[in-house]
Order: C-alpha cells, then sequence, then structure tokens
C-alpha cells in the first residue's frame, strides 16, 4: 500500500469514526475527493444516481432545471448541489457523505459552504 | 386507515406550510393525489417511482427518503417498501419539516394498516393472547427482502439508470 493509499485511508477512518462529512467535487466526468478512490467512487455513483432520479421526477412534475439532491438511507446522509455559478457545459458539482443522518437544510448549506471555499 | 381519514390526513399535509402538491402511491397505483403544480401524468409519475424503488432494490439499497430542489419547486420523497409519498413544496427552508411530516404520515398509515389487521383477525377469532400482535407489526414495518416487495416488482422492464458513463474518482 503507498503512502497516499494510507493516507487517504487514514481520512476515511477518521471521518467515520467522528461522523465528519467527506466533501466532494466533480466536473467534467471527474470526481476528486480526499478519503481514497473507493470514497470518491461511492460519492460518483450517487451522484449519477441521485442526478437521474431528479431528472427522472423533475420531468413529471414540470421540473427541470436541477439544483440540489439528498438521500437517506440507513444512517447516511449524501447529497450534491450545482454550482449556480459555474458554466452551464460544464457544471460544477459539489457533494458530500456523512454516516448520520444530518437535517437537509443544514446538509445543504455545508455543501454550499465546501462550495464557495 | 379509511379512504376518508387518508384523503384527510394527507389534505392536511397539503395544507401544511408551503406544500403545494402530494401524491401518494402503492406500487405504480395512485391512492391519492392533490397538487398545484402541474402534474403532466400521474399514472407515469407512478411508474417512474416504481421503477426509482426498483433500481435501489436491484442494487440492494433501501433509501428511505430522497429530496430534490429545482429552480421551480423542491420535492420530498419517503418510501416505505411498495408506498411511496411525494410531497411538493415552494420554500426550501421548509424540506426538514415537510419531510418529517411526510415520514409521521406514512408510518401512522402502515400502523393503520397493522392495526385494522389485528382487529380483523381478532373480529374472526384468528389471534391468540399475545401471539400474532407482533408478528404483524414485523411484517408490516421490518423491510423483508424475500417479501412482496421484491416479489411484486419482478418483471419491471428496466432500471431507470444506465450508468454506461461512469465518473471516473481522481485521488
Amino acid at each position: 500500500m503507498s503512502v497516499a493509499d494510507e493516507t487517504t485511508n487514514e481520512a476515511l477512518r477518521e471521518a467515520l469514526e467522528n461522523k465528519r462529512t467527506r466533501f466532494f467535487r466533480a466536473c467534467r466526468g471527474e470526481a476528486k475527493g480526499k478519503t481514497g478512490a473507493d470514497d470518491t467512487a461511492l460519492f460518483a455513483e450517487n451522484l449519477m444516481v441521485l442526478q437521474e432520479c431528479a431528472i427522472l421526477l423533475g420531468e413529471k412534475l414540470g421540473m427541470n432545471a436541477v439544483a440540489c439532491a439528498v438521500s437517506y438511507e440507513d444512517e447516511e446522509t449524501a447529497g450534491f448541489c450545482f454550482n449556480p455559478d459555474s458554466d452551464p457545459n460544464h457544471p460544477e458539482v459539489a457533494g458530500a457523505i456523512v454516516n448520520q443522518r444530518v437535517p437537509m437544510q443544514d446538509f445543504v448549506a455545508s455543501i454550499r459552504d465546501f462550495m464557495n471555499r | 386507515m379509511s379512504p376518508r381519514i387518508l384523503s384527510s390526513n394527507l389534505e392536511a399535509l397539503r395544507k401544511f406550510r408551503s406544500v403545494c402538491g402530494v401524491v401518494f402511491s402503492l406500487g405504480d397505483e395512485i391512492l391519492f393525489s392533490e397538487a398545484d403544480v402541474a402534474v403532466d401524468n400521474l399514472a407515469d409519475l407512478a411508474v417512474t417511482l416504481d421503477d426509482i424503488s426498483y433500481y435501489f432494490e436491484e442494487e440492494n439499497r433501501n433509501p428511505d427518503q430522497l429530496a430534490f430542489g429545482y429552480d421551480g419547486g423542491n420535492l420530498v420523497l419517503v418510501m416505505n417498501e411498495r408506498y411511496r409519498l411525494v410531497v411538493i413544496h415552494r420554500i426550501p427552508e421548509d424540506v426538514d419539516l415537510v419531510a418529517r411530516a411526510a415520514r409521521s404520515f406514512l408510518k401512522d398509515y402502515r400502523m393503520g394498516l397493522v392495526a385494522g389487521r389485528v382487529a380483523e383477525e381478532s373480529a374472526a377469532g384468528t389471534t391468540q393472547a399475545g401471539g400474532d400482535t407482533p408478528e404483524a407489526v414485523d411484517e408490516l414495518l421490518s423491510p423483508d427482502e424475500d417479501g412482496p416487495a421484491s416479489g411484486q416488482l419482478a418483471g419491471k422492464a428496466r432500471p431507470p439508470v444506465d450508468p454506461t458513463q461512469p465518473i471516473a474518482p481522481i485521488v
């Protein structure tokens, strides 16, 4: 295991232990995070699924432009927000996963804070 | 829960804070719907909800709540096995209160089903003291992978997501 792998695994372990939010960014088909490849892949998968759900439901309800999405599953909260100031052709997304149930308003606010950092 | 009480409870939810639409479904059947916003096709919406649930089931995932923000409104989806409650609301800040109210409704509704079933069994003389009630509660309130929820979704055409273009993680 490389030093980089050990560092990211440590970051993930610490985040899980302390129920700390793990943040990610995605743009142009690539996702970035600080808690390892597997965790980033998990975020990317969540992003795709939630985005697809948002589009499918939005179509039926006449609501088209998705701004954010959050899912709750067992003791996990996951979601993303689009950056409204990003290039519409290459929209930037910030997202997060945390292993506890967080009120959606607080969760989305934390993602938007991260987005503006 | 009788149809009258069901309608009454969901109409109350419909009038809660900035809520402007409520759709309650079982599988692909709409049980209640009242919305100010344009719902192009309720039957399509129910099928889409069923497809989304089917996708998660196939992935061995069990999200119980999804929430989406759009430019034109907000949507909370609460799921319990084949029951799905969609609540559309205008003010984003209402999301947690709306979600709590939706979860409470769904929990009460399912408890009502259990109570109704127990009462029916009692009336029929099939309930033994301290015997069937806990099992009935467990059966109706606990997700069961081998139960009706999985069987009734069999044969659906496709999952809603086609993950053919995965996002490559960069560490």
